[in-house]
């Protein structure tokens, strides 16, 4: 039941990886060439990194949220209005095993092209790219989590196609850049309100966490940043179940 | 099982807006039964189906499948049910093979019998050399006979189907039937809906009429047609006429004016008694009558009594099915 769910989950991106793990990679190699390799020399270092070291944990991290997100977004969006879901809906699964498949597989998602990321890190010349290993994969499984969560919301709420479309570019896409996956705390300590902002903003922890897992600088506290980010998507994953259970946008 | 009931509704119902969908309907079915649920466009027949098996939430009251709670005990009832919808809800992104196996694996199936069971459905339905396309590549004929598959595929012990037979020619519409029936004789409860009536009259042991959410009959077909009204009275005018008497719509005799308005037809329980005072009332009114038949009614009629409008004026156009 779950299994098959989960399966379900995961081939439909597996059977088409150039569209799904291709698409995302590309593009953070071009930020890396770009950003990394191009500009970074004139930036110099930051915290006593490369610029590429130090960037590289902010785009694994985007990398990360935004494919984690998008796998049940638009797998449940599409679900609900072709009206697929229901044969799910009428099985003898439970809320949270639905709830469950859609999370994970959203998560593997995220952790496959994560994980291919480090390792292309791992190769770039002069680039730190692990530090504390068990930081690394706990921030990848978190953040993940926590993207899946979001995109089942979203995937649920979407009436149409353009709200997807609408949740990333004007709530992730926003967050992810203004989390500080360019730049340091102390770069934008002269603009108040941002630096503000950007301590509040559960991205700039994710990044902080990853980076100091991969290049073993962090800039807020990590007990607190974790233990945050772990409550938040344990609340997330709750009202996704509680949606499910309810029937929200599914069952008329 | 909790107990031998196969669909318990407790005065169910489901509100739309200003619309009710779903009236209190209060009805059982009973094991191994061939019930027919019938009604007009729009009369609630899907929103049932739907509340039954977690589609949609009830209003009010609740329903009960072998004794298990829709609600409460939700799981129970969706490994008992298997339920092909009216239109087709196939997974776009994968194939029909995957379709099938899939579907059972979420009903519990194990992985290997998932595939053996995929394959059987599809070889008996005649959809095997079609089992690598995706499901909006089939004709719709074949997604309706996947539908249906795919609802046998979890073993069921109640199968749901919503207008299986509409859109199919003639020769896979009896291949359907004809599995429909075989179910039947293995013991599985079938609720089914449609717009043919002729075909719930032969295939249905109970039948359920439905009107703007209402369950207004229900019973065998012949008994049905035997509780009062089992002639039909069908008298040709001579030229068309706007509307009936008064005396014939005041009398409680259910008349109505159908074919251009050239034709008076009745459903009652003495067809030549009723012929007499209906031509006496059209003569009495100065309408001129060429013929006057009395048959044996069809269920098709009483189920035009009954759910035609007030004005008693149903139109070709409105007609539920035909023949
Ligand atoms: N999702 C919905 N939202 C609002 N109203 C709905 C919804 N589904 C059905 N209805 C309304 O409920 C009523 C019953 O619809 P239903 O689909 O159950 O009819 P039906 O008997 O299956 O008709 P048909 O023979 O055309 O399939 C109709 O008035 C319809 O407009
Ligand atoms: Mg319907």
């Amino acid at each position: 039941m779950f299994l098959t769910l989960l399966k379900r989950e995961v081939f439909r991106y597996v059977k088409n990886p150039s569209v799904t793990i291709g698409t995302p990679i590309l593009s953070q190699i071009l930020y890396i060439i770009v950003f990394g390799l191009v500009l970074g020399p004139r930036i110099g270092s930051v915290a006593n990194h490369s610029y590429i070291s130090f960037m590289l944990p902010g785009l694994v991290m985007m990398a990360l949220i935004t494919n984690s997100f998008m796998n049940p977004g638009w797998s449940l969006y599409m679900a609900r209005h072709f009206d697929w879901i229901d044969p799910i809906l009428s099985s003898p699964m439970s809320s949270t095993q639905m709830v469950s498949a859609y999370i994970l597989a959203g998560v593997l998602r995220g952790l496959l092209v994560g994980t291919v990321l480090i390792i292309v890190a791992l190769i770039l010349p002069g680039v730190v790219a692990v530090t504390h290993l068990p930081f690394v994969l706990i921030y990848l499984v978190v953040v993940a989590f926590l993207g899946a969560s979001l995109g089942t919301i979203v995937g649920l709420w979407a009436d149409k196609f353009d709200h997807i479309v609408l949740a990333q570019t004007f709530a992730l896409f926003p967050l992810v850049f203004l989390g500080g996956v360019f730049y340091s705390l102390e770069m934008i300590e002269d603009i108040y309100i941002l630096s503000i902002l950007v301590k509040f903003n559960p991205v700039t922890h994710m990044i902080n966490g990853l980076r100091y897992g991969m290049i073993g600088v962090a800039e807020l506290y990590i007990p607190f940043g974790l233990t945050g980010l772990v409550l938040l998507s344990s609340a997330l994953f709750l009202v996704c179940v509680w949606l499910f259970r309810r029937g929200y946008n599914l069952r008329i | 099982m909790k107990n031998d009931v196969p669909v318990k509704f407790f005065d169910i119902s489901k509100r739309f807006g200003d619309t009710l969908a779903v009236d209190s309907a209060d009805f059982s079915i009973h094991k191994g039964e061939f019930f027919g649920l019938l009604g007009p466009n729009g009369a609630g027949k899907t929103t049932l189906i739907k509340l039954l098996i977690g589609l949609a939430n009830p209003t009010e009251g609740t329903a009960e499948v072998f004794g298990y709670d829709i609600n409460e005990d939700y799981r129970q009832v969706h490994s008992y049910v298997g339920f092909a919808p009216a239109e087709a809800n196939l997974d776009r992104e994968f194939n029909i093979f995957d379709n099938l196996r899939f579907h059972a694996g979420y009903n519990g199936v194990s992985p290997r019998e998932q595939l053996e069971r995929a394959e059987q459905q599809l070889k008996k339905f005649d959809l095997w050399e079609k089992r690598n396309d995706k499901p909006y590549e089939l004709s719709t004929g074949m997604r309706k006979k996947l539908l249906f598959a795919r609802s046998m595929i979890i073993d069921p012990k109640i199968v749901i189907l919503d207008e299986p037979t509409a859109g199919l020619d003639l020769e896979t519409k009896e291949a359907v039937q004809n599995n429909i029936k075989k179910i039947t004789e293995e013991g599985v409860t079938i609720l089914f809906t449609t717009h043919q009536i002729d075909e719930a009259e032969r295939l249905c042991d109970r039948v359920a009429i439905m009107n703007e959410g209402k369950v207004i009959e229900i019973g065998p077909p012949e008994e049905l047609l035997e509780s009062g009204q089992g002639d039909l009275v069908r008298i040709t005018l001579a030229e068309e006429i706007d509307s009936l008497p008064g005396k014939l719509t005041r009398d409680g005799l259910r008349v109505e004016l159908v074919s251009e308005k050239k034709e008076v037809r009745a459903t009652v329980a003495d067809g030549s008694e009723a012929a007499a005072d209906i031509m006496r009332a059209l003569h009495g009114a100065g309408i001129a009558t060429k013929a006057v038949h009395v048959e044996k009614a069809s269920l098709e009629d009483l189920f035009l009594q009954l759910t035609s409008k007030d004005d008693k004026t149903v139109s070709k156009e409105n007609r539920v099915g035909g023949r």
